[in-house]
């Protein structure tokens, strides 16, 4: 934030184009499409009278110096020819393009503007007409505007129309439900001034990228016309009347048939590619680049002594030194850096700290989930007796039975974290069926069980039902049904209760700390939110920037006896039943203040 | 200062037998410069009753009146004095356009002001001054004008759109669960700046939250809504504490409070 | 199919307990009873049969109209320019066109139902016949591509979505994306000439023109499913990007499985429907190639009709064929929407 300076979007998009054409993709599509404008502007006055004139001495010759990929029955060269081509292929591909886009754009905004039930009415044709492809279409017009450029160019300028114009629709429609767009709408700012200003520029960049490809395809689709001899018509030539001309005397000279369409080929890669770089350098498709990435810094070797406590084995879980990379933007990030602590068979530890602190990527390193390309270092990572730190992918997973039988997640969002092509029974059943050694039927009986375990009403018709059939709170108690299915030693519990309202949370937590005694599980409970935690647990350890900074019981965080600042001013911070109204509330940024001072 | 009041609000979603009756008979009054809290869960109308108020949503029936005259006509005057009441969003990602400067985004706010007094648009730099001084009364620096959304933090955001909201000059405020996308540690220093400027500038504010801390510290009364019913009103203090409805009992017992275990545990 | 819904897994307890029958199905009803109260197939069926005859009901009229609209008159265009009045007035009571237009519109559907699409400006061949006799070879080959976009585009798209997730294999995430990238845009016709070159000049593999034995299919059933492999390839590359990136996955990697059944088990049930959904599009785009692969390789299908149709303006073959292609699209959309329907349990029971 040091370099906080202003940059227009604008600037911006200039400069990120500028980055992605120092891409491979960026400089051939760039160089690339200069070439072809280049082409269409120039060639016809350069080479024009040349590619036209009828030459009978030279009629279908091969290549030669003077013509260098030969000539056609008319004794004209081919290369020329192929090349005067490019402004009509071009041009009338971007004149279909220009029709196509403006009317799309017209089209896909019509139903935001017009009262609903004429833009349901046009939604609706659009959606039809989109399934239709192009061809038909154009066959259907061509009737109205008979052959020939003009024709062709219509036809396949309003073929585009649906595509766009649903892109449009779908586009503005995700604007228009976003708050900003409400808080223009409270302002009362006028609709047209909130369908210019806010609307419309939100949707250009996609609808530029689509634009370029749409024309990439438009190109090929005139030259497809004009092959068919419905498009182009004689003595003008694009290169898919050449096409035509050449394949008839593919035996005798291939190259007047594969040059111009080699040319149309070329041509719409250019354009694709020229889409790709746009859309790269908007933003429109992510992309992560990581090569050259600078090696992984090396752990720093101080390791804390009170740390260096060998692990325990009295404990079913002890962390040493665990560190956590991605790579990001051509540098690795570290979120996690150094993280040691230990978790006694059948504690319950809370993990504390403000979102990106690091706390649900160390829970994911315990227990091995972290995915390529993260990677996890770590001195330790004792799992009732086993270490994981250093294991390779392979080494872990003959430990399979073993995680998955003792060691339950129960994951924040319980609307995304169960799989919605899978009824609830089998999936709740599927790791006594994986690790368990229950066959099916077994295992599905055991997961009937589990779902009443949790308190699931009618476990029987439950367990045949999809997720989506489920309620939130009923979500989470499955996925706590799913880590019963063995004897969990361990159960990780990442923020499960934040998507859940107060009174649906306070019931899953029920489930929680039932289970958790009747299998003697130990628990580790991610959260934000302190009072559930200090609730909930025994201690609590604080995370602040990948870092533990505080490992403290709950009566004693609670009482105030916190050490560090962080976890001071943070329990200042939090408003209780009991805050005093009359003064302003502490804040992190007070106490984090008079630490420094 | 003005008041405003829901009278009979009733809002259905739909039609048919998939009704969803949002709001159901919802009368109460937030009185001149007073905050009131709403409490529910999702999916009691909380925000419903917030959302019509500002012509986000339609009434099915009922009223709302900001100091005696009703807010949902749709016609000019109706709409003049809706901006009267501005509003807050939840989640401070998506209620500033990607595309504008913190700046042009304020400028909206102003010249609805300017709109509703029927005033001619001033200068560019009287907007710019006024757009400073908006800065500066939510607390950030003026050089964050000419920035973009994208390199302000979720605290930073909610001061602009706080900002927003006050340069159209409300009577009233509605915040929708303005600190509930906010890390803990960033609350407090929301919920202060929202205390000062009401104590400051002196609109009415509708508090809409799920948190009952939240809710105690920055409000003077509070509804309760379950399942789209007004279930109970009254002062802050006496409703926190003395809870008659049962619902409302359900909410305060169901939320985890400092020092207290969550439940008789099961165990030991 | 409806077995799908209500039947009870095939578990040995549930099928013994007998006693239990009647509140087995007490307990399946409620998912049921909540979309209709009938089975929940016979009302999706229903509505989207109803969509379908709205949607030809509107093809058809489109068609009708296109042809009524056109400036002149068809009688005068049916006979060409050499006609008297005379022959012109019988060839207008012969067309019905002295009737009013409702009883025309009337009598175009009666005609349809009989099978009757007019007669070919051009051939003076009834349409019906053009169509019948040409559509098989068009069919062959479109059916035989189709077939063999699925078998390539699915497997190599999910293959490489697996090997090159999260920016591993960056070699063959290049090969795969440049090579995928340049053959879906190349244009049907440019595949087939230099499939021509190739196969044909270079070295004669196969026959390049007719329909005789199974080698003379095989350029054109390359030159037409090309493009659109790779460009299925592509989606459902990304679409397994998508997949293995959602939570759901991850719960199921904890459940500490074979990659080989986290994949099969819980990512492919996932990639059916947007799979579907854009292989539905695909084949709409097959009718258009078709037109190319058949005009290079002298494939005697509905290509050269469709292009003398236009050639010629023979505006009963085009009416003909728009309606016959658009009733075909239709149909591809409706199988799409069932087998959607029948795998992906969200739009069987919530979007009934």
């Amino acid at each position: 934030m040091t370099t906080l300076t202003t940059v227009a979007p604008a600037t911006r998009r200039i400069r990120s184009f500028v980055h992605q054409m120092r891409t491979p993709t960026g400089a051939i599509a760039v160089i690339g499409t200069v070439l072809l404008v280049g082409l269409a502007i120039f060639a016809p006055a350069l080479w024009g009278a040349e590619a036209t004139e009828v030459n009978v001495d030279l009629i279908a010759q091969g290549p030669s110096p003077e013509h260098l990929l030969g000539t056609d029955s008319a004794g004209r060269d081919i290369l020329l020819r192929t090349l005067v081509a490019a402004r009509t292929s071009l041009m009338y591909g971007m004149l279909a393009t220009l029709i196509g886009v403006s009317l799309g754009v017209i089209v896909g905004c019509l139903p935001s503007i017009l009262p609903p039930w004429i833009g349901r009415l046009v939604t609706a044709v659009v959606n039809m007409l989109v399934a239709f492809p192009a061809l038909l279409l154009v066959l259907f017009l061509a009737v109205f505007f008979g052959q020939g450029a003009t024709g062709a160019v219509f036809a396949l300028g309003l073929a585009i129309v649906p595509d766009i114009a649903r892109l449009c629709q779908t586009m503005t429609a995700s604007v228009v439900g976003r708050d900003f767009v409400s808080a223009a709408k409270v302002l009362g700012v006028p609709r047209t001034a909130i369908l210019f200003r806010h609307i419309i520029p939100s949707v250009t960049d996609v609808i530029v990228v689509n634009a370029t490809m749409a024309a990439a395809s438009s190109l090929t689709a005139m030259a497809g016309l004009s092959f068919l001899g419905i498009g182009l018509q004689a003595p003008a030539y694009d290169w898919g009347r050449l096409l035509s001309e050449g394949l008839a005397r593919m035996y005798v000279s291939p190259a007047a048939a594969l040059t111009p369409a080699i040319a149309v080929t070329l041509a719409g890669i250019v354009l694709t590619m020229l889409g790709d770089t746009i859309g790269r350098a908007l933003g429109v498709t992510p992309v992560i680049s990581m090569r050259k990435l600078a090696g992984l810094p090396s752990r720093s070797a101080k390791p804390e002594p009170d740390r260096a406590v060998a692990p325990q084995p009295e404990n079913v879980l002890s962390v040493r030194d665990l560190h956590v990379s991605f790579p990001a933007l051509g540098k690795w990030v570290t979120p996690v850096r150094g993280v040691s602590f230990d978790i006694a068979r059948g504690e319950r530890v809370g993990i504390v700290g403000e979102s990106g602190s690091g706390k649900s990527l160390t829970a994911l390193a315990v227990a091995q989930l972290i995915e390529y390309p993260g990677r996890v270092e770590a001195d330790a990572i004792a799992f009732d007796g086993v270490d994981y730190a250093g294991m390779s992918e392979r080494e872990v997973t003959t430990h399979a039975a073993d995680l998955g039988l003792k060691m339950s997640m129960v994951f924040q969002d319980p609307m995304s974290s169960l799989n919605p092509s899978l009824r609830v029974g089998p999936q709740v059943a599927e790791t006594a069926f994986l690790h368990g050694g229950a066959i099916r039927t077994q295992a599905s009986d055991q997961a009937t069980d589990r779902l009443a375990e949790v308190g699931i009403q009618n476990p029987k018709m439950r367990a045949r039902q999809y997720p989506f059939q489920f309620s939130g709170g009923m979500r989470q108690r499955a996925m706590i049904a799913m880590g019963l299915m063995g004897t969990p030693k361990l159960i990780i519990a990442d923020e499960p209760t934040t998507a859940l309202d107060a009174t649906v949370q306070r019931t899953v937590m029920q489930v929680l700390d039932r289970v958790a005694v009747e299998h003697g599980s130990a628990v580790m409970f991610i959260s934000h939110d302190i009072a559930l935690v200090t609730g909930f647990c025994e201690r609590v350890l604080v995370m602040y920037h990948g870092e533990i900074v505080e490992d403290i019981s709950s009566a004693d965080l609670v009482a105030g006896s916190a050490v560090h600042p962080y976890t001071k001013a943070l329990m200042a911070s939090i408003p209780t039943l009991t805050t005093d109204r009359s003064r302003p509330m502490a804040t992190v940024a007070d106490f984090m203040k008079e630490d420094k001072s | 200062m003005s008041s405003l009041e829901f009278r009979n609000l009733v809002v259905d979603f739909g039609r048919g037998p998939k009704t969803v009756h949002a709001v159901k008979d919802v009368s109460f009054m937030v009185p001149q410069g007073s905050t009131v809290g709403v409490l529910g869960e999702s999916g009691s109308g909380k925000s419903t009753i917030a959302r019509v108020a500002v012509g986000l949503e339609h009434a099915t029936s009922g009223d709302i009146l900001l100091d005696g005259r009703t807010l949902l006509q749709s016609n000019r005057a109706g709409r003049m004095r809706r901006s009267q009441v501005q509003m807050v969003f939840q989640d401070p990602y998506s209620s500033l356009n990607p595309r504008m400067t913190i700046g042009d985004s304020i400028a909206e706010g102003l010249h609805a002001s300017y709109r509703r007094s029927k005033q001619p648009l001033p200068s560019r730099r009287q907007i710019a001054a006024e757009t400073q001084e908006l800065l500066g009364l939510v607390g950030l620096d003026s050089s964050y004008a000419g920035h973009y959304p994208r390199r302000l933090s979720g605290g930073q955001r909610q001061r602009v759109a706080l900002a927003r909201a006050l340069g159209a000059k409300p009577s009233v405020l509605l915040a929708d669960e303005i600190t509930s996308a906010l890390d803990v540690s960033v609350q407090g220093t929301v919920l202060n700046l929202f205390r000062k400027l009401q104590s400051e500038l002196g609109f009415t504010a509708l508090f809409i939250s799920h948190n009952l801390a939240v809710v105690r510290y920055a409000c003077d009364y509070v509804a309760v809504m379950d399942k789209g019913d007004l279930v109970e009103f009254g002062p802050v203090d006496e409703i926190l504490t003395a809870p008659k409805h049962p619902s409302t009992r359900a909410l305060i017992e169901a939320v985890p409070e400092m020092g207290k275990p969550l439940f008789v545990p099961a165990h030991r | 199919m409806k077995n799908m819904i209500s039947s009870a897994p095939p578990d040995s307890p549930d099928a013994v307990a007998v006693s239990e029958g009647p509140l087995q199905v007490d307990v399946v009803a409620p998912p049921a009873k909540k979309a209709a109260s009938t089975n929940p197939w016979v009302s999706y069926l229903t509505r989207r049969l109803i969509r379908l005859v709205i949607s030809v009901v509107v093809l058809v009229t489109a068609a009708y109209l296109m042809v009524r609209l056109l400036p002149g008159d068809p009688a005068r265009l049916s006979l060409g320019p050499e006609a008297t009045d005379e022959q012109i007035a019988v060839r207008r009571s012969e067309l019905g066109l002295d009737t009013s237009v409702f009883t025309q519109y009337f009598h175009f559907w009666e005609n349809l139902f009989h099978g009757d699409l007019g007669k070919s400006y051009s051939t003076r061949l009834p349409v019906f016949d053009v169509i019948t006799q040409r559509m098989p070879a068009t069919l062959e080959i479109s059916v035989l591509s189709i077939i063999v976009i699925l078998l390539v585009g699915i497997p190599l798209g999910m293959a490489m979505g697996e090997a090159t997730r999260g920016g591993r294999n960056r070699w063959l995430d290049a090969m795969f994306s440049s090579v995928t990238g340049l053959l879906t845009v190349a244009p049907v016709f440019v595949v087939a000439a230099i499939s021509i070159y190739m196969f044909a000049i270079t070295s004669p593999v196969f026959p390049v023109a007719g329909r005789s034995g199974p080698s003379s299919y095989v350029l054109p059933v390359l030159a037409l499913s090309l493009s659109s492999t790779c460009a299925l390839a592509r989606i459902v590359r990304a679409e397994t990007f998508n997949v293995l990136e959602a939570d759901y996955v991850r719960t199921g990697r904890a459940k500490r499985m074979q990659k080989s059944r986290l994949f099969f088990r819980h990512v492919l049930p996932n990639l059916v429907t947007p799979t579907l959904t854009f292989a539905g599009l695909l084949f709409g785009g097959l009718i258009a190639g078709s037109v190319f692969v058949e005009t290079v390789f002298a494939w005697p299908g509905m290509g050269p009709v469709v292009v003398g149709s236009i050639t010629n303006r023979d505006y009963p073959l085009v009416q003909g064929i728009v309606m016959v292609y658009g009733v075909l699209i239709l149909l591809i959309n409706l199988v799409v929407d069932l087998l959607i329907a029948a795998v992906d349990p969200r739009s069987r029971i919530t979007k009934l």
